[in-house]
């Protein structure tokens, strides 16, 4: 049975906190950049060590893994035509490919003739097919899973990119440690995990794309016997956040209140929602992916929306 | 003649665009390997009729060695002194003068000997990055030219053949031809390799042997197939192609403010105008 720490009862109405969770793959290193393909029903995730591998999930088949040498891919995202995004540690880029693994091409790895730092985590627009990336530190820090180094850029920013031009462009350096990122259903909004700070930062998205109106939600508390920090998340279809934090998964509402953390083993670094009706948390948990049933569909974004 | 596919804005900066140009010359043979001499003459090694020719600032072509074995690739150590990768051979030569007897660097590694060299780079220390692409244990490997000793630079490459030191010599690109793609190495003090990731995947149609990389001093990659000369960033980002109607051989960046692409397709040279060095 889940553990869970409840500051707001509306928590109730967007998971049940008395079911088991359901471990679906332990073979894992360190999973991250959970993606579902709604047209093929599976998910596809990565695991940053071990040089790097992309795996599948399916109800039917099972887990697999589709390709090793990924050079540390982390975050992941699917574009409207199928592609898959994907952030490299190893290179420091952006690199796209198709769904089954072919047509792989970067599609940014500098910024003012700079390398970038390490690209984290990457979500496209589907209004218009902007790439929208973080560029933490993390991939360069030493004893980390990318490779050490000084960090090329001044800032730790969060970047868009044209997917025809590949052009790149510098959003913002407001957000210390920039990491998950995940648009509102109505992609007026974007959130941003700041690692460093603890909290969401939140910004209203104009109609060019760019941020505006920064505020910062509350700083997510530190929970159970395993750390973790402010990382990937997912949005519902109603617009909740589900972030994953210290010891689990924190969820907030659209607004900021902070309705409670459900536990979850080891550290989260990510989730996304499935399944057929869009109600299952697919939770990246160290060497795990586990899932969850929840109570509101997770909101539909990239491929086949 | 060459046709030139853009793939990205940048590839403007280096090429002019729709710059199809005509052969500047033949040779009796297929040209394997190339490389640019400080002494301002291009070399190009032919596998048909033996022969190491030499073309000149002015376009002028002479014989500089005959009844050479298989060469699969060249290039001049920072002495000025040829290097050959003797496929025949299976060993790394090199000569000190136009003409005179070549002499072996290498030819094995822990008593076991080599047996589908590739192909060669040079760092600015001196050592030689070379592959061998055996069966039983594919690696990269580096000679040290002055103790002839060969040393294995990793193992890491599943079926490494041409290989390339970057312009500041910090990293190793591999080709792996048989997987498509082109891998990067970090080059650490002792020589070693560490760190590999895939810098850039080929095209499937375009997935032939890769015959010889270089770099311009903006760490920009041309790697050479048999459709032509594909163009990549720093990053890996594909910025063009150079298609050729023969089946490309070899490249090498030359001229006297190393603004000339030598291209070798069958047994014509071409040559093109690059932006920057």
């Amino acid at each position: 049975m889940l553990q869970s720490e409840i500051f707001d009862i509306r928590l109730h109405d967007l998971i049940d906190v008395n079911q088991n969770p359901n471990i679906l793959v332990d073979a894992c290193e360190f999973s991250e950049g959970p993606i579902w393909n709604p047209v093929k029903e599976y998910l596809t995730f990565s695991d940053t060590r071990r040089g790097g591998r992309t795996y599948r999930w399916s109800e039917k088949e099972g887990f697999s893994t589709i390709r090793s040498y990924t050079n540390a891919a982390n975050g992941e995202a699917y574009d409207s035509e199928g592609r898959i995004l994907l952030c490299e540690h190893f290179t420091h880029r952006v690199a796209r490919m198709n769904d089954d693994t072919t047509g792989y091409e970067v599609m940014a790895s500098h910024y003012n003739g700079k390398e970038l730092n390490s690209p984290n985590d990457v979500i496209v627009k589907k209004s218009n097919g902007a790439i929208y990336f973080t560029d933490p530190h993390f991939g360069r820090r030493q004893g980390g899973c990318g490779i050490a180094g000084l960090m090329p850029q001044p800032v730790q920013g969060v970047y868009r990119i044209d997917p025809v031009s590949k052009e790149t462009v510098l959003l913002t350096d407001e957000v210390c440690e920039p990491n998950g990122l995940a648009f509102s259903p109505d992609e007026k909004t974007i959130y941003i995990a700041d690692t460093e700070m603890k909290e969401l930062v939140v910004f209203d998205v104009d109609d060019n794309g760019d941020f505006y109106n920064k505020r910062v939600f509350p700083k997510t508390k530190d929970y159970g016997c395993d750390n973790g920090l402010p990382d990937g998340l997912c949005i519902d279809e109603q617009g909740n956040i589900y972030l994953a934090a210290q010891g689990g998964i924190h969820i907030y509402t659209k607004d900021g209140d902070y309705l409670g953390i459900v536990a979850m083993p080891k550290t989260v670094g990510n989730l996304c929602f499935g399944g057929t009706d869009m109600k299952s948390l697919f939770v990246c948990c160290s060497n795990m992916l586990i899932a969850l049933k929840v109570k509101i569909a997770g909101a539909r974004i990239g491929i086949g929306c | 003649m060459l046709k030139i596919l853009e793939k990205h804005h940048n590839f403007g900066e280096l090429f002019r665009k729709g710059d199809d140009r005509e052969a500047l010359m033949q040779f009796p043979g297929t040209v394997s390997a190339a490389a640019y001499s400080r002494r301002n003459c291009c070399l190009a090694a032919a596998v048909s009729d033996g022969r190491v020719y030499s073309i000149d600032a002015k376009g002028r072509k002479s014989c500089i060695r005959e009844s050479t074995d298989i060469i699969s690739d060249i290039a001049f150590d920072w002495n000025g002194r040829l290097i050959y990768v003797n496929e025949a051979k299976a060993s790394i030569e090199r000569s000190y003068r136009d003409g005179e007897e070549l002499h072996t660097v290498v030819k094995a590694f822990q008593d076991r000997g080599f047996q589908k060299l590739g192909g060669i780079s040079i760092h600015s220390n001196g050592m030689i990055y070379f592959s061998d692409n055996c069966k039983e244990k594919p690696a990269v490997y580096f000679a040290n030219p002055i103790g002839l000793t060969a040393s294995c630079a990793g193992t890491d490459a599943v079926s490494p053949s041409a290989v390339c030191c970057s312009a500041d010599n910090r990293f190793l690109y591999i080709a792996e031809s048989e997987e498509g793609m082109i891998t990067k190495f970090n080059i650490l003090d002792d020589g070693t390799l560490k760190y590999k990731r895939i810098h850039c995947y080929l095209a499937p149609e375009d997935a032939s042997e890769i015959r010889g990389m270089i770099v311009d001093e903006k760490d920009n990659l041309f790697v050479v197939t048999d459709a032509g000369v594909h163009l990549y960033d720093v990053g890996g980002m594909l910025l063009g192609v150079i298609e050729t109607e023969q089946k490309c051989m070899a490249a090498c960046i030359g001229g006297r403010n190393s603004e000339t692409l030598y291209i070798f397709c069958g047994d014509q040279l071409y040559t093109m105008d690059v932006k920057g060095r």
